[in-house]
């Protein structure tokens, strides 16, 4: 394999652990785009949880000298999960209407974490874990928020903000919500969506990897 | 077994994972009044807001996606839990009584005329596993 094209599979984005090569992310954006406001959630969750559990699980291995495959396995479960939790309990706090209508969802984070490759990366360069966990996370989480700007106006007519007491719409009217195509407020909406983001970047990463080997050979 | 497998197979995760599960066992413990009381004000303040008189008298505490509350002045209970329905997801409320007959149910989400609802028949599915939970719980016979 060339050095370019291995370059282009490591690649967070482009490379086969990415969110849009892989798909490991698809059961949390069908959730997550459905508003707007559980949207903002998703991606601050995913944000918060993939950067405390890398930061978290560096700290681990550095102070205690972990080195031993099995208790770092388990800190590679426990660490996200527990950021998890801590994400769950703080928002129970600020918004118990919003951590009702979400939790069950945000659950799947720590699971996305484990999936991402993430927990694979070579632990003893710190800058890369964290670079990549923000990476994946902040793909992931734009994603989503691209996605419920797309499915909520159009499949519903409205947009919704998170607030203390629940996602609220701030953009509705009775005209918008009778042209909505409520199939892209469904799963089977948001899958038929999904489809087509991916074909276009499986298109993109041909084009880029076409022009990689194309530079590799002047 | 040698010594320095056991240490690295099995003590060593098992102390990890005790760490944790003090840590979580103990910020549960110190949180969970305080998260309790918040979740109350702010269904109390969405009755309030969709225009039920009902008033929170205290948590029945159980697992599961359902809150259960006493309600103050009967011996009603309130039942709060969401339903996913094309993509949105609300927050409903079943009242019941202590006979375990549905008397009244709630939209506790914010909605205005343009949302489509989920029908009827939707949360119909809900009252078998609402009234299981609360016989587990002891709610009502």
């Amino acid at each position: 394999m060339s050095s370019q094209n291995r370059h282009l599979d490591m690649h967070p984005f482009w490379g086969y652990a990415s969110p849009l090569y892989s798909l490991w992310a698809v059961g949390f954006l069908v959730f997550s785009s459905s508003s707007l406001a559980y949207g903002i959630i998703a991606f601050l969750d995913i944000l918060g949880v993939f950067l405390a559990s890398s930061v978290g699980i560096l700290s681990f291995l550095y102070l205690f000298n972990i080195k031993e495959r099995a208790a770092w396995q388990i800190l590679m479960i426990l660490v996200p999960a527990f950021v998890q939790y801590v994400f769950l309990l703080a928002l129970s706090f600020i918004s118990p209407i919003l951590y009702l209508e979400t939790f069950f969802f945000l659950l799947i984070v720590p699971f996305l974490f484990l999936s991402s490759g993430i927990p694979m990366l070579d632990f003893s360069f710190p800058q890369r874990v964290v670079g990549q966990s923000i990476i994946k996370a902040l793909i992931v989480g734009l994603l989503g928020l691209a996605l419920s700007c797309i499915r909520e106006p159009f499949g519903h007519g409205s947009l919704t903000i998170p607030t203390r007491y629940g996602a609220v719409n701030f953009l509705s009217s009775e005209q918008s919500a009778s042209i909505a195509i409520q199939l892209l407020a469904s799963t089977a909406g948001l899958l038929i969506l999904f489809g087509y983001v991916v074909a276009l970047y499986r298109f993109f990463r041909r084009v880029y990897r076409h022009y990689l080997e194309q530079k590799e050979g002047e | 077994m040698e010594h320095r497998t056991l240490r690295r197979d099995v003590v060593l995760p098992l102390v990890i994972g005790v760490v944790f599960l003090i840590l979580g066992g103990l910020s549960w413990y110190l949180l969970a009044p305080l998260k309790n009381a918040s979740f109350k004000e702010a269904l109390q303040y969405l009755l309030k807001e969709r225009g039920y008189t009902y008033t929170l008298e205290k948590e029945i505490p159980g697992p599961g996606i359902f809150k259960t509350y006493q309600l103050s002045k009967s011996s009603h209970i309130l039942v709060v839990f969401p339903v996913l329905y094309q993509g949105r997801i609300y927050l409903y409320g079943k009242v019941i009584n202590g006979e375990g007959t549905f008397v009244d149910t709630c939209l506790l989400s914010y909605h205005d005329t343009a949302m489509a609802l989920p029908p009827t028949r939707l949360l119909y599915v809900y009252e078998n596993r609402i009234l299981h939970h609360l016989r587990r719980l002891g709610a009502i016979q």
